[in-house]
């Protein structure tokens, strides 16, 4: 297998080894594969700090022992492989069906199996009970009041009290993975860009680089720095909705209004400088479709550097607000031991006190030449993924003015071909947090696409974070996380 | 013209024109936002949309259901007859004291929550539940801020203490009235259903108190509890301008007379409007848990209120 600058595909394929890594390092993600004679595997990624990403691959055909029990963030993705796959899996503690509903037949498992006409079906799924005087389920969703994405929520509370969550997502289920396949190389980023609206350019990019790093692919100096502009770009947009929501979410109408405004401005300037408000078609494979003129470059600066200012001070005067001050502090706490057991990732992870970002342990693209100031908070609260949002939306403001003054000159995408068969595999640090890619090609088609996203990763750990709270608390913690029901759906 | 029909007029204003206030404070929000906002007329447009709609009923519910609304309106209709406005008399003020009042409003309440129970949805039961326990904190210190003023007065009838105010000096505000009317005023925040305890726009279920409630209403009985809930809201300010001041109001049935105590009730409520606005502009709401902390603080207000009324009084 190729050797790669992020790190290496192992050869190392113990389950030793496996278990030594998990337990120095952090579980990235768990996916299958099928091969050209149907033989099934299962593959773990395992980030090692300093030595970069171990991937480890086994044989599926017999059942496989779980991991759970080492790591419990294993769970999701061991019981999406036996979903997808039907690979058995050894001492898992609950493998109900996760992505597969239960209109979906026993048996039927669509990464192996044609998915033209399955049967509808009526599985039974049961939810955990929790029993007891007093105690009461609350079910919300997955249609809800808003303008938001489905997602069912199961409340078990006692008054107003959140004794137990249980999450039932995959409403969204688009069967992305399954689409790669097939798909020529050349054209992957526009399946990876529908992944999630609102990370299009992240999943784009991770895709673009997972296969240069296959193809072995140079990105010009340029394209590289374009990236960067558009990945903090909508890291800043995210972030500035966020905080707008989260005071939305607690009645505080006004700076929400004007966190909207400073996103639409935004969105504007990136429409006159690139032709698309979220940078949609911007990335392509080798490089970007599109190049800045310097005026466009610096009309950009001027844009983000002025949103940038407005942003803060509205943070500011949001953050010295005493009646948002008593709502975020101390709400949804997530701790770390829990986020680290859960391996979250991103924002959540850094506003528990977990120093993780792909852009400054495993940098790539443009980021090799950058230091990154991560700002990590230790109280796990709304609070802490609020300030941990506002002080990333500076960094990400001055790395774009930064950049922005001094794009390097050249092309801004390289030639490439793609006709050889080539693995590879990126991450990317998406608003939402750490996101892989890795594929597999086979004569210029995609063979296997799996996408690591950070929803899937750290949905599991919302529960953890409500337990405890008040149920009229939920959907502000569910927004100080602000994960994507499409982006975990996949 | 007659009291009698100097009263009719009057209430019918206040029935009537009630959406307008709510229309009016989101406007003003809307303002505050830098939003264009919507027309004043709209609440209008929506309850004759809504009163031409089919009404849906949950397939599990009893005629109770239905009937909830009517009650709801009913009692606030009701109430809105009890307050002297433009006028220094009310349509009903012969049938009873502040004490009608505060029951006749907590009737329609008592409905609405039993009407949200029968409809079986979680959200609804939920918001029943929150309802009943705000209401219930609500009751202590309405009723005392409302005895201090009656006590000071030496009447029952609201109409009377607004007589007996009237015949105060203007700048003779008493400790009485300021600890009662900050009493009152948070009451009124929490009875209404406005911001800091309860969010009357938002979208998240879970949060919801009143809107809980009436998530599962539709069409005609939907339109009766909007409109009697803009009504609420137009009686409790009105009542809070009667109380504290009512001056301007009309002694003498003049055209003149009436006219300067329409033109002096309407630029107070225009007034309260815009605080309500600003002031639900300029804070998050409180947490679900905070809410007795700020109704034990009002029936902290409402009894010290009572207390300076014995010093006052000798």
């Amino acid at each position: 297998m190729t050797s790669n600058r992020l790190g290496f595909m192992s050869h190392t394929n113990t389950t030793e080894s496996l278990h030594e890594s998990l337990r120095s390092g952090r579980l990235v993600s768990v996916f299958g594969t099928k091969d050209g004679e149907h033989k099934l595997s299962i593959h773990y990624v395992v980030d090692a700090g300093a030595s970069g990403y171990r991937f480890f691959q086994f044989a599926a055909d017999r059942p496989v022992t779980s991991i759970t029990a080492i790591t419990p963030a294993a769970a999701w993705y061991e019981r999406e492989v036996h979903d997808q796959y039907g690979i058995e899996i050894l001492g898992h503690p609950d493998l109900r069906p996760l992505v597969l509903h239960e209109n979906w037949p026993d048996g039927v498992h669509p990464m192996v199996s044609a998915v033209g006409s399955v049967p509808w079906a009526s599985r039974p799924y049961p939810f955990l009970e929790v029993h007891g005087d007093g105690v009461c389920e609350v079910a919300v969703g997955p249609v809800h009041a808003g303008i938001i994405e489905p997602g069912h929520f199961r409340f078990s509370v006692m008054g107003d009290r959140v004794i137990h969550l249980e999450l039932r997502h995959f409403y969204t289920h688009k069967g992305t993975e399954k689409l790669f396949e097939q798909s020529p190389v050349a054209r992957g980023m526009l399946i990876a860009e529908s992944v999630s609206g609102d990370n299009c350019f992240a999943h784009a990019v991770a895709y673009c680089e997972a296969v240069e790093n296959a193809f072995g692919v140079q990105v010009p100096r340029r394209a590289a720095a374009i990236r960067l502009i558009g990945l903090e770009l909508e890291r800043m947009l995210a972030h500035v909705a966020d905080v707008g929501a989260l005071c939305g979410d607690v009645g505080f109408t006004v700076p929400a209004a004007y966190a909207s405004r400073i996103k639409e401005d935004l969105l504007r300037v990136s429409a006159a400088c690139v032709g698309t408000r979220y940078w949609r078609g911007m990335a392509t494979p080798g490089g970007v479709n599109r190049d800045f003129s310097s005026a466009a470059a610096s009309s950009l600066a001027a844009a983000v550097e002025r949103a940038s200012g407005e942003f803060a001070s509205l943070a500011r005067k949001v953050l010295d607000t005493a009646s948002v001050q008593n709502r975020f502090e101390g709400a949804g706490v997530l701790l770390a031991n829990v986020a680290r057991d859960l391996a979250v990732v991103g924002v959540v992870a850094r506003a528990s006190g977990i120093a993780l970002d792909v852009r400054r342990d495993h940098p790539y693209g443009a980021y090799t030449e950058q230091a990154i100031d991560l700002p990590v908070f230790h109280y796990g609260d709304v609070l802490a993924r609020a300030r941990v949002r506002i002080n990333e939306a500076a960094v990400s403001a001055q790395l774009i003015s930064e950049i922005a003054a001094n794009l390097p000159p050249g092309p801004t995408c390289a030639a490439a071909g793609f006709e050889k068969d080539a693995q590879g595999f990126s991450a990317v640090e998406s608003p939402r947090g750490e996101l892989l890619y890795w594929v597999s090609c086979r004569r210029g088609q995609i063979a296997r696409c799996h996408i690591k996203s950070p929803s899937f990763q750290n949905w599991p750990a919302l529960p953890f974070a409500v337990a405890d709270n008040i149920i009229a608390d939920f959907p502000l913690i569910n927004k100080s996380f602000n994960l994507s029901y499409s982006g975990c759906d996949r | 013209m007659t009291t009698a029909a100097a009263n009719v007029l009057q209430y019918l204003l206040l029935v009537l024109g009630a959406p307008l206030l709510r229309a009016l404070i989101a406007r003003v929000k809307a303002v505050i936002q830098r939003r264009q906002g919507t027309n004043l007329w709209r609440p209008y447009a929506d309850l004759l949309k809504l009163f031409r709609k089919e009404d849906l009923v949950p397939p599990d519910s009893s005629p109770l259901f239905r009937f909830a609304p009517m009650m709801l309106a009913a009692s606030t209709f009701v109430a809105a007859a009890l307050v002297p406005t433009v006028n220094q008399s009310a349509l009903l003020a012969f049938a009873g004291d502040f004490i009608v009042l505060v029951y006749v409003l907590a009737l329609g309440r008592f409905f609405m929550g039993l009407g949200a129970l029968d409809g079986s949805s979680s959200f609804a039961g939920m918001g029943a539940s929150r309802e009943a326990m705000i209401s219930a904190l609500a009751e202590a210190p309405l009723l005392l801020g409302l005895i201090a003023v009656a006590i000071l007065a030496g009447q029952g009838n609201i109409v009377e203490i607004v007589r007996w105010t009237l015949s105060q000096n203007f700048f003779d505000v008493s400790a009485v009235h300021a600890v009662a009317f900050a009493a009152l005023a948070m009451v009124a925040i929490a009875e209404t259903g406005r911001m800091p305890v309860d969010n009357p726009t938002t979208h998240l279920e879970l949060t919801m108190i009143h809107e809980a409630m009436v998530l599962e209403y539709s069409g005609p009985s939907l339109a009766l509890i909007e409109w009697a809930q803009a009504v609420k809201l137009t009686v409790v300010l009105s009542l809070l301008i009667g109380l504290f001041a009512p001056w301007g109001m009309a002694a003498n049935l003049t055209l003149a007379g009436l006219a300067l105590g329409l033109g002096a009730y309407l630029l107070k409520l225009v007034v309260l409007a815009i605080v309500i606005a600003v002031l639900e502009s300029s804070i998050a709401k409180l947490r679900m848990y905070m809410v007795p902390e700020f109704l034990g603080i009002a029936t902290a207000l409402g009894a010290l209120a009572v207390v300076f009324t014995a010093l006052l009084r000798r």
